[in-house]
């Protein structure tokens, strides 16, 4: 893998990240972009692009810099903020259950999902680069270090895609059943999180059999 | 399973975060982001590969400084696209063909490398390290080790062969063994006498009515001594204090007398001997126990190759003292290498090996004295070591003592002990 390629792929990961973040924005009322407050009234509204340039630099300083924890917890911070009316689940509510009283946007659950699945990817990019720097470092010839680093960026890139690909299942599964229990029946939380929980686990279990030796279970 | 690395922490932290929150309020888009970040770390500390690794080592039964090792590994990993294998040298191990460090990406472990070995010395070859990074950077890794810790020891580099040794009237002066035969004394178990308890005399002699006569105050061990039977001994003595460590970058003093001990030891092996060996100048001197056969060669080669010159230095009396045992009983022909002029205690622990190795009937064979001739600088410090050494010298033939002086740059030792300049 060049050194343009490598760089290209790192700066792929953060737009995906980014993209994400911005993704998970649109539909939420907390940002509410549809209605902006007063002050936006007379300003150029660009909360959205502020957000998408603070993706972009924690991004950028994950994938160059030396600290991926700050993409970790503005992402999870942002996230959280932006999916806060998506609360939907009454546990212990006597009225019953909805699985899903305001209804979060597909759209925005999936690019919640891509923006961590992005960081996760970044980390196990940026982590094979410094194996394949480190075997050189180690006296490993570069024609033998890069194909390595090059392998095990890969394998890391399918476990988060299989940990991604699980939860998009599991998230696609319970918003079905939402819509095929509907809110207004009896425990439908319950049941609908039982069934989506089941077969997700059903589902995963399935894949990381399948794939086991690739990801490095068995 | 690896520990989680700061990474990982955060992840899990960031995971058990969304989930307290989406448990708490409700929010199943919290719980499905936690639950991606809870799975990525749970399949990290899942990832643990099999391995399965075999490694031969060729060239580890007795190797001589200088020669080749050869390691050869065959196995295979399961469970992991990329892994590393190392094989930690030892210090002083020089890498000849192949590398002790190789990533192998298709499972399959098979190499082969070779180092060249120190000139003398005991290491031991750790098992080999098979590694298998996390491919998420969430975990440390697997770390596997495989195969057996390795034990090499080095003797010095194709130790003088000596064919005959000349001093001592009784061990012959022809070309052994036709010339002399191993067997000594007659086949009796006579008692000779009694004597003090000394370190290294076994249980079964000690007379315990003659202990309860001689212990008044304090115990007081006696023991029976009795005619020596069997072959004839040899022991040798070699200084290992700490003034033997110094020399050239190729050879320390204590590599000379080793290789001379060990040539001498070998010589008499070969000819049926028992030959005994004491390392002192360290604060608690080696002994290696009188045999014969290959089996003592090998045992007295690795007692050489494992000795630590450098240590707290002690003298030749101490490591006489703690042989008394086996040479009032083994009555046998004493070999000490030692520079001359190191140490005071030299002439003294001669005189009182010589004591004790007497028979009593006949006079004793004189001890042989190896003494490898260190550089000396022409200055006043130097001056005094060689008026000490020649002051020895001359107390030393007093005492009847055969000197050889060796120069191992110069003269082989098998010509000097074959009867070459005094």
């Amino acid at each position: 893998m060049s050194l343009l390629e490598r760089h290209a792929r790192r700066a792929a990961w953060v737009a995906l990240f980014a993209a994400g973040i911005i993704g998970a924005a649109f539909g939420s009322t907390v940002l509410d972009l549809a209605s902006a407050p007063m002050p936006l009234w007379f300003f150029p509204d660009g909360r959205l692009a502020f957000l998408g340039a603070a993706a972009l630099a924690v991004g950028a300083l994950a994938a160059w810099g030396p600290r991926r924890q700050p993409a970790l917890w503005f992402a999870v911070v942002t996230l959280v903020a932006l999916s806060l009316d998506a609360t939907s689940i009454r546990w212990f509510s006597s009225e019953p259950g909805t699985l899903a009283g305001t209804r979060a946007p597909v759209v925005r659950l999936a690019a919640s999902i891509g923006a961590l699945a992005a960081l996760l990817a970044l980390e196990a990019e940026v982590a094979a680069a410094r194996f394949a720097r480190d075997l050189e470092r180690r006296g490993l010839p570069s024609a033998e270090a890069a194909p390595a680093g090059a392998l095990l960026a890969r394998a890391g890139r399918a476990r988060v895609g299989l940990a991604a690909g699980g939860v998009a299942v599991l998230g696609g599964v319970a918003l079905v059943a939402e819509r095929l229990i509907g809110d207004k029946a009896p425990m439908s939380a319950e049941v609908g999180l039982l069934v989506g929980l089941v077969a997700a686990g059903a589902l995963a279990m399935a894949l990381a059999s399948r794939h086991a030796r690739a990801l490095g279970l068995r | 399973m690896g520990r989680l690395l700061p990474w990982g922490r955060s992840l899990a932290f960031a995971a058990a975060t969304l989930l307290g929150l989406g448990l708490a309020l409700g929010n199943y888009v919290h719980l499905l982001l936690g639950a991606l970040l809870a799975a990525h770390v749970v399949l990290s500390r899942r990832f643990a590969p099999e391995v399965r690794l075999e490694r031969a080592v060729d060239g580890a039964g007795e190797p001589r400084g200088g020669s080749i090792l050869g390691v050869r590994l065959e196995g295979a990993v399961a469970g992991a696209t990329v892994a590393t294998v190392h094989d930690k040298l030892p210090d002083g191990f020089v890498l000849e063909t192949g590398s002790n460090f190789r990533v192998h990406t298709d499972g399959i472990l098979d190499a082969t490398f070779s180092a060249r070995l120190p000139r003398r010395g005991a290491f031991a070859l750790p098992p080999s390290e098979v590694f298998a990074p996390d491919p998420a950077a969430v975990a440390e890794g697997a770390l596997a080790k495989a195969g057996r810790e390795t034990e090499v020891a080095v003797a010095t580099a194709a130790p003088t062969p000596v064919d005959r040794v000349r001093a001592p009237t009784m061990q012959g002066q022809g070309l052994l063994p036709d010339g002399d035969r191993a067997e000594r004394g007659t086949r009796t178990t006579d008692f000779r006498e009694l004597r003090p308890y000394a370190p290294g005399d076994p249980l079964r002699i000690i007379n315990w009515k003659a202990t309860a006569r001689a212990s008044t105050r304090e115990m007081s061990l006696v023991v029976n001594e009795y005619e020596a039977e069997g072959k004839k001994s040899v022991w040798i003595f070699v200084d290992a204090g700490a003034h033997t460590a110094s020399g050239s970058s190729l050879a320390s003093t204590f590599d000379h007398l080793a290789e001379g001990a060990e040539a001498i030891a070998t010589h008499y092996i070969q000819r049926g001997h028992r030959v005994g060996l004491t390392l002192y100048g360290s604060p608690a001197p080696t002994l290696v126990y009188p045999e014969s056969g290959s089996g003592q060669r090998r045992r007295v080669s690795r007692a050489l190759a494992t000795a630590r010159p450098g240590e707290t230095s002690s003298g030749l009396e101490v490591g006489v003292a703690a042989t008394e045992g086996f040479l009032a009983r083994e009555k046998p022909l004493l070999v000490v290498l030692a520079p001359l002029g190191r140490d005071p205690g030299l002439v003294a622990g001669l005189a009182r090996a010589r004591a004790l190795a007497a028979t009593g009937r006949r006079r004793p064979p004189p001890p042989l004295l190896v003494a490898p001739r260190v550089p000396v600088e022409d200055t006043p410090s130097g001056a005094l070591l060689a008026a000490q050494e020649a002051g020895e010298r001359r107390s030393l033939a007093a005492l009847g003592v055969d000197v050889l002086l060796w120069e191992p740059d110069r003269s082989p030792l098998s010509a000097l002990l074959a009867g070459g300049r005094r």
